[in-house]
């Protein structure tokens, strides 16, 4: 990691009116600085000091200040302020409580002491640091060939007592939370997240692996309030904006189990601009939108209506959407369009898809419609024959339960083969079982017609088995208003980035999770697929993977246990298949233990119980309780991170910004002309739409008069 | 020779009996057939005969929705595309049956917009079609009512193919007219209630297209939806058919659907959209 300064230590460090700010490491953990209101200010938990390590220390020194300088980083866990004087008159108690509380007053102006103001002998600011493991290479000997760059690497030597600290700026800040990773620029996972809290001028972006991230497990917690549903918006929309500044693309798919169908409306720009689809799951719809899903177009504009008042949508859009005409109407809009574009659909069971006994029922019901095609001479005769030779078929397989396989579509096609070539034959082939079959039907002697009337059937059935044997290897497409398990999985698997959000009752949640995440993960495991990251992201976690304390009633035991099975299932092995879980929950304490330690990545907002908090350091594997501080504002968050952040293991506290703010602008400046993709699907996937273009040819004015009564 | 109207006004009220007898000759299946992948069920009725030398010519009213099937039909066949299906397997066609002789319906009148309305109006649902048969009987055809002659209370009955089942019979009141005020509906409401009759007839799907009539013999309504909701019962609606006529004799409001060519555009860009991966 490499940064770039103007000349000396003095340029990466903070200073006050032009002089650096200078501390002294008194004992390992210690750093006492002079006290000054601006040094207050500046200093605060969680920034980065640098001091002189023995690496600096060096056998022949070549030209005293040339030297290469390895300073190492102690990151502040917090800061005091302490006056001396005052402490030892209270400590000794030599003297009547009136004279130390004279001396209190008398020393009260000394807090006013600003950083130019002659020294003060009695006050400190103590900051306790802690080491970083860290340290920033100077390389002064080379400076002027290297253009005076400084390095942040492993540290190589051990702190010097009595040594100069430095309060680092954000430059090298940036080099320890975001050391070993490319910028969004460089690699097509990373992603600004957010902003770092304390560095905010210049500001000081906190990259995240967006792929790491999905694959290895994230968790929001934060009290009620703290928004967890607005960051999990800007996380999901800054994950699928990932590599856009790249040339490689980022494939990645987010299924969102969303309990009170919140997040459509904030991530409505998303929706557009990827391959989304809002899934109901069961009767938990509206009439027009039902309508509409069952293919009467006519209800569009009744259905987007309808979607819009049961959405549940953030004070201020809410706010906008009743006040802000262009809002309304735009965001109205968008939704007629994402209806036209068949984004939103029904969800329907079938039975395993391709299962054996599915796909044979498939085959012999075509067959029967074939049985009419056979008319004229010796109807009666030839359709007996063809019953005899569906009934062979379906007697074909003892087991039909298993998923059909490309050998007994070999079996069938080898059967169906022998019919055809006792049919096509001039005489009887004792080797050939169909003489048994048919024989008696249809003797051979002077029937041929029969026979060929025969060949042609069994020839369309031949090609009907064809297409379905083509239909095995590529996943069933996605239909455009219902989708199925062969479906989804078809839409997880191609090339684009998906957001497949899933609405219903809760129970319906639970039991649809397993039902997927089971039906992904199985086919995942059989074919070894580990592309794309997939993330099962469930809001209101302590509904899916509640703990063994919390209270679930009688009619959710089942559909619980569901959710607790795939959750837990992915959380442990999901990752070698590149499946991932994503929880969001206010309720830590009610949620599964076992879940939290799987966790690659955390997000706290303002959790105000010690037992919460403790939840996660104890997952997370940190003795400190250091989660609440950087939280001051809304957005504001503390991120810790084994996996998916350059500072891994550290409290990194971050700023991300307003989902609202995002969708507001999105909603007021969208016009359909800036999506083309979503434009085209507009036009192509609703007829309608499409037929309103030809009016010219296919409508036109009546001109007889006839009808008329 | 035009003949209109040759309800039994004058002659006092009509049985069950009377109106059933009535309608096997002047209610007809409207069948929707989406190619080979299934059919759709309607109800047409007759309300105007042309006779000629040949036979005579056949008006029928009926829901636009019976016409507008295979638009819902749509992703259905691409995806069936996508599987390989040739196109000639995937065209639809509306036919009106009588008795086993099925005539063909390539071209309708309905209102100007409708069908490609994504905001339709119930009273908006109709569809006027023509065939040409060789049905030389003079027919007794349901009488169309001028104005607003239904009234609540009012004994009516439903004539149509539920299900598909063979021409039945049902009896209802009516328990609310609404006029033209009554078309404002709050956003995701159940429908929007302009010119439509709400009566307690039994009506399923099958049923759209039919005649409502009353004990004189006119066509108050058409049957057109019901509310379907759980825990619902007995609130179905027709739309008013004075009203429908009031439409179609204004040039301004209709228009001329060529139900055939935009059939085949839809296979046309059913192939495209197939062909885009998805």
């Amino acid at each position: 990691m490499v940064g770039e300064v103007d000349g000396t230590i003095e340029e990466i460090c903070e200073s006050i009116d032009g002089t650096n700010l200078r501390g002294l490491l008194v004992a390992a953990g210690e750093v006492w600085f002079p006290y000054s209101i601006e040094a207050v200010k500046l200093l605060r938990e969680g920034l980065m000091l640098a001091v002189r390590n023995t690496a600096s220390v060096h056998l022949h020194n070549v030209s005293g200040s040339d030297e290469d300088q390895h300073l190492s980083l102690l990151r502040i866990d917090q800061v005091d302020t302490r006056h001396f004087l005052i402490d030892s008159v209270r400590e000794a108690r030599s003297d009547a409580p009136v004279s130390i509380e004279g001396l209190l007053n008398k020393q009260l102006q000394e807090w006013q002491r600003k950083a130019g103001d002659p020294e003060e002998n009695n006050l400190r600011i103590i900051v306790s640091v802690s080491p970083t493991g860290l340290e920033v290479d100077l390389p002064m000997a080379a400076s002027s060939l290297r253009g005076y760059q400084f390095q942040v690497g492993d540290q190589t030597g051990s702190t010097m007592l009595g040594e100069v600290a430095y309060l680092m700026k954000s430059e090298v800040a940036r080099l320890v939370i975001n050391r070993g990773m490319g910028g969004p620029k460089d690699n097509p996972t990373t992603i600004a997240a957010g902003s770092h809290t304390l560095y905010r001028n210049p500001s000081l972006d906190v990259f995240m692996d967006a792929d790491s991230l999905f694959r290895r497990h994230f968790g929001l917690f934060g009290f009620t309030g703290a928004g967890k549903t607005n960051l999990l918006s800007t996380l999901l929309s800054r994950c699928f904006s990932a590599g856009e500044s790249t040339d490689d693309q980022w494939s990645a798919n987010v299924l969102l189990f969303d309990v009170n169908n919140e997040f459509f409306s904030l991530l409505i720009d998303v929706i557009v601009q990827i391959d989304a689809h809002i899934v109901f799951l069961d009767n938990e719809i509206g009439f027009s939108m039902a309508r509409f899903l069952d293919g009467d177009f006519s209800a569009r504009d009744a259905a987007a209506r309808e979607f819009l008042t049961t959405t549940t949508k953030s004070s201020r859009i809410r706010k906008l959407f009743e006040n802000d005409e262009v809002f309304r109407e735009n965001l109205t809009l968008i939704i007629k369009l994402l209806l036209s574009a068949g984004r939103f659909k029904r969800y329907f069971s079938t039975p395993e898809p391709l299962a054996l006994g599915f796909v044979m029922d498939e085959i012999l019901q075509y067959g029967a419609s074939l049985q009419a095609r056979l008319k004229g001479t010796g109807q009666v005769k030839k359709r007996q024959a063809w019953a005899d030779l569906l009934g062979s078929l379906s007697e074909l397989f003892g087991d039909l339960s298993h998923r059909a396989t490309l050998e007994d579509f070999a079996k069938l096609v080898r059967h169906l083969a022998l019919a055809r070539a006792y049919c096509a034959s001039d005489t009887d082939d004792p080797e050939n079982p169909f003489t048994e079959t048919f024989a008696p039907t249809i003797p051979k002697s002077g029937k041929d017609r029969l026979y060929s009337d025969l060949v042609a059937v069994i020839d369309l059935l031949g090609k009907e088995i064809a297409r379905i044997v083509k239909g095995l290897d590529t996943p069933i497409a996605a239909r455009g208003h219902a989708i199925d398990l062969s479906g989804l999985y078809g839409v997880l698997h191609d090339d684009r980035r998906t957001l497949v959000v899933f609405l219903g009752h809760e129970n319906s949640l639970r039991q649809f999770a397993e039902q997927l995440g089971s039906f992904v993960y199985d086919s995942r495991r059989r074919l070894g697929v580990i592309e794309p990251a997939s993330v099962f992201v469930f809001d209101e976690a302590d509904i899916f993977i509640p703990g063994a304390s919390s209270p679930v009633g009688e009619d959710e035991k089942e559909a619980v246990k569901a959710s607790k099975r795939i959750a837990t299932t992915l959380a442990r092995r999901g990752r070698k298949y590149g499946l991932g879980l994503g929880i969001a929950t206010q309720r830590i304490a009610y949620l599964e233990t076992s879940i939290l330690a799987q966790i690659g990545t955390y997000f706290v907002g303002k959790l105000p119980r010690l037992t919460d908090r403790q939840r996660i350091t104890e997952g997370f594997g940190i003795d400190h309780d250091n989660l609440q501080s950087g939280i001051g504002r809304v957005g504001e968050w503390v991120v810790l991170s084994h996996t998916s952040v350059g500072d891994k293991g550290s409290a990194i506290p971050v700023y991300f910004p307003d989902a609202d703010g995002r969708i507001t602008e999105f909603v007021r400046k969208f016009v359909i002309e800036s999506h083309p993709e979503f434009a085209r699907m507009v036009r192509t996937r609703d007829p309608v739409t499409n037929l309103q273009h030809d009016s010219d040819v296919l409508f036109g004015p009546v001109t007889d008069l006839s009808f008329l009564p | 020779m035009s003949k209109v109207n040759l309800g039994s006004r004058a002659g006092g009220d009509l049985s069950g009996v009377d109106l059933f007898e009535m309608a096997e000759k002047s209610v007809f299946r409207i069948v929707t057939k989406y190619g080979s992948l299934g059919q759709g069920h309607g109800t047409a009725f007759v309300y105007k005969q042309t006779l000629s030398e040949s036979g005579s010519d056949l008006y029928l009213l009926t829901n636009l929705h019976n016409f507008d099937g295979p638009l819902g039909k749509y992703p259905q066949f691409v995806a069936e595309m996508q599987k390989g299906k040739p196109a000639e397997q995937l065209l639809s066609q509306v036919s009106i049956m009588i008795g086993d002789q099925q005539f063909e319906v390539d071209r309708i009148v309905a209102a100007r917009g409708a069908l490609t309305s994504h905001a339709r109006k119930w009273i908006h649902d109709f569809a006027v079609c023509s065939i040409r048969t060789s049905i030389r009987d003079n027919l007794k055809l349901f009488a169309i009512p001028s104005g607003d002659e239904v009234r609540a209370g009012e004994a009516v009955f439903a004539l149509g193919f539920p299900q598909d089942t063979d021409l039945g019979i049902t009896e209802g009141m009516v328990s609310h007219v609404y006029g033209a005020d009554d078309g404002k509906s709050e956003p995701g409401q159940y429908g929007d209630h302009e010119w439509q009759i709400q009566h307690s007839v039994l009506i399923n799907k099958g049923n759209s297209g039919g005649p409502t009539v009353d004990k004189r013999g006119s066509v108050v309504g058409m049957s057109t939806w019901g509310d379907v909701r759980p825990g619902v019962t007995g609130i179905n609606y027709s739309i008013n058919v004075a009203r429908v006529f009031e439409i179609l004799r204004s040039s301004e409001e209709i228009e001329e659907v060529n139900i055939a060519k935009i059939y085949s555009r839809l296979i046309d860009l059913a192939a495209e959209e197939a062909r885009y991966g998805r």
